[in-house]
């Protein structure tokens, strides 16, 4: 925890020297509020604002120049109350109990209390604020809405590895792992299959160029999907499941468009199949480029990818109207998703021998050497 | 003696409790009382190593579970479990082409529970790639990567990639007829890498085939290099999780 250090203003100071230990209790907590500790952490910090200084707390205009410059990201100013039950109690059991520990220690446990320790860094300080104007209402709800992590979230960790474990153990004893003949370089077995995290990638490879398939497209959408937090910045709809009111329309509408499209182009590379057509074509028309391994392999391919995104783009457009970047990502982001689920069980389950299209029950499915 | 009067007291009237846990033993290892206490829950946190990952309290929100559905503490409680079945998997199997695949027969059939061993690692590795795939997706549906979080993010990307090339690299090691022909069609994904392919393919198969060399290496990938780089990234990730300020949650 960053509140460790310099610019903690629960430090000991010399003129807590010979107070009792209620009346220091007393100054830690008007400090704390005074401090705005005990709000949810600071995102001027976080987009890296120096916390204050030891000694000179900014000024009021500054800390309020601070929050405006981390622009959208910044939470509203709250601070800890004075008087909320939890810091009042812990600050007490902190110095009642206190026997046992160093002076750090103490100090840092009348923080954490007072505070919550949900955060990271320290709250940038309000200059001489009392504790009374720092109090706001939505302060103490903040306040409020703290619980101890022992024994709410350690409970729930628990019980959930306890589950986990005990759900690997039973699969475990019930599921057998295959183990196959020994490898044999020489017999190529028909077909042969990747993991199913894979298939996904081994499906497009039927499709287009390896270099396509197997490194440019996974390399593309990881980038992309890693580019998303730098692009969609705006924190309104954090933490809430899909967020904008237009969201979860939106993800509706990709999965039913993607699965429906990226379907419908499997099977016409199965039954019609793009080389066989540009062979035609190309034969037809006399122009031999048009049979190329650049038009077949990468160039038809690719605008096979990027046509239906367009066109889903423009649906989206047109019919969702989407406010802002957060829409646009999940209409992205949920077509990748759909992608790589049906693409998946498209290939564990509806490809066999051949890598050809069946149903999971023909007898095609099953793998010959 | 004089010492151990107290406690033998205790023992004596049956106070089994208080004898087990006022002794100096036991308070040498847990230095505070049982946490009923707001300061025994918050000295507990920061006493605690395991524990000290987390903040004293929370939001309220974050503890719902239809929020998280646990999922990365689930990734992260699989990858525990990895380790601990892996490395009693590796007290049996030898990486070399001539035993592995008797070592993994002995394991099915001679080894003690050597069947549910390896079937537990098989399938929380199976989990594992699930789990941390629907953290991503929980992640984003509930906007949680957004600023200051953006960073985060990204090393849940690495972390995606790297589960995913932990599964991968452990497939390989049963060396049946499944594990290479998968690697087989891996390998030569990889090397359609443009410009560079062949270099590519000839380092991750330590040759022109899949054999001895290539088991060797996918093993030390496996076992060493990427464990130790999933844990750098795990270490990094939830130490911004904290930094950040726990979870998202509403402002
Ligand atoms: C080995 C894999 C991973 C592990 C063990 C892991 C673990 C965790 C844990 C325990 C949390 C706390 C909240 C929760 O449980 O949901 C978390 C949060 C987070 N994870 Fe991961 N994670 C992994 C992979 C990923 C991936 C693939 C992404 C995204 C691409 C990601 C992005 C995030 C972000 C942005 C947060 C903060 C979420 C919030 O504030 O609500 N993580 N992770």
């Amino acid at each position: 925890m960053a509140t460790d250090g310099n610019g903690n203003p629960l430090q000991r100071t010399s003129d807590m020297e010979g107070m009792s230990a209620a009346d220091r209790a007393r100054m830690y907590k008007e400090r704390a509020a005074a401090a705005g500790l005990g709000r949810a952490p600071s995102a001027a910090e976080a987009n890296g604002g120096a916390p204050a200084p030891p000694a000179a707390r900014p000024a009021p205009e500054a800390a309020a120049a601070r929050n405006a410059r981390s622009g959208e990201t910044a939470r509203p100013a709250s601070a800890a109350p004075a008087g909320t039950d939890g810091a009042g109690a812990g600050a007490r059991t902190a110095e009642s109990g206190a026997g046992a520990l160093t002076p750090e220690q103490r100090q840092r446990l009348t923080a954490a209390v007072q505070r919550g320790g949900a955060g990271g860094a320290p709250a940038p300080a309000a200059a001489g604020g009392t504790a009374a104007a720092a109090a706001s209402s939505p302060a103490a709800e903040q306040q409020q809405r703290l619980v101890y992590v022992w024994p709410h979230l350690v409970t729930i960790e628990f019980m959930a590895s306890v589950l986990a474990l005990l759900s690997m153990i039973v699969i475990g004893l019930v599921l057998q792992s295959p183990l196959e003949g020994h490898a044999n370089p020489d017999r190529t077995p028909n077909p042969s299959k990747a993991p199913w995290y894979f298939l996904n990638l081994q499906e497009l490879l039927l499709h287009m160029h390896p270099a396509l398939a197997g490194v440019i497209v996974p390399s593309a959408a990881l980038a992309l999907i890693a580019t998303i937090p730098y692009i969609d910045r705006n924190t309104r709809d954090v933490g809430k499941w899909f967020g904008t009111p237009k969201s979860a329309p939106i993800a509706w509408f990709t999965t039913w468009y993607t699965t429906v499209v990226l379907i419908a182009l499997i099977f016409f590379d199965e039954w019609v199949g793009v080389k066989p057509l540009m062979k035609r074509i190309a034969d037809a028309t006399g122009i031999t480029f048009l049979n190329s391994t650049f038009m077949t392999d990468i160039f038809i391919p690719t605008a096979l990818m990027m046509a239906p995104m367009f066109i889903l783009a423009l649906l989206v457009q047109r019919i969702y109207k989407p406010d802002g970047a957060r829409d646009w990502m999940v209409c992205l982001f949920t077509g990748f998703f759909v992608v790589f689920i049906v693409l998946t069980i498209v290939g564990t389950f509806f490809r066999g021998q051949g890598m050809h299209l069946y149903w999971p029950w023909d007898p095609r499915m099953t793998r010959i050497e | 003696m004089q010492e151990m009067r107290p406690f033998l007291d205790d023992l004596r009237h049956g106070n089994i409790r208080r004898a087990l846990t006022e002794n100096r033993v036991f308070k040498s290892v847990f230095r505070t009382g049982y946490p009923s206490t707001p300061r025994n829950q918050a000295l507990i946190m920061f006493n605690n190593v395991f524990l000290h990952l987390h903040p004293v309290r929370i939001r309220r929100e974050s503890l719902k579970v239809t929020y998280t559905f646990c999922l990365g503490g689930l990734s992260f409680f699989m990858f525990l479990l990895l380790t601990v079945t892996g490395v009693l998997l590796m007290f049996y199997y030898r990486p070399a082409t001539a035993v592995a695949y008797s070592d993994m027969k002995d394991l099915e059939t001679v080894v003690t529970f050597g069947m549910l061993l390896r079937n537990m690692h098989r399938y929380a590795a199976h989990a594992m790639v699930i789990l941390v795939f629907l953290h991503m997706v929980r992640v984003f549906y509930t906007g949680a990567y957004k600023p200051p979080r953006e960073f985060n993010w990204v090393v849940g990307v690495i972390l995606l990639t790297l589960t995913f090339l932990l599964s991968f690299t452990g497939y390989l090691l049963p060396w049946d007829q499944l594990a290479i022909w998968a690697v087989t069609v891996g390998t030569n994904m990889a090397g359609a890498t443009p410009i560079i392919g062949e270099q590519v393919k000839f380092a991750i198969v330590g040759g022109y085939e899949i054999g001895d060399n290539t088991l060797i290496r996918w093993y030390v990938l496996h076992v060493i290099a990427l464990p130790l780089l999933t844990a750098l990234f795990m270490t990094v990730h939830f130490w911004r999780i904290r930094k950040d300020g726990g979870i998202a949650g509403p402002l």
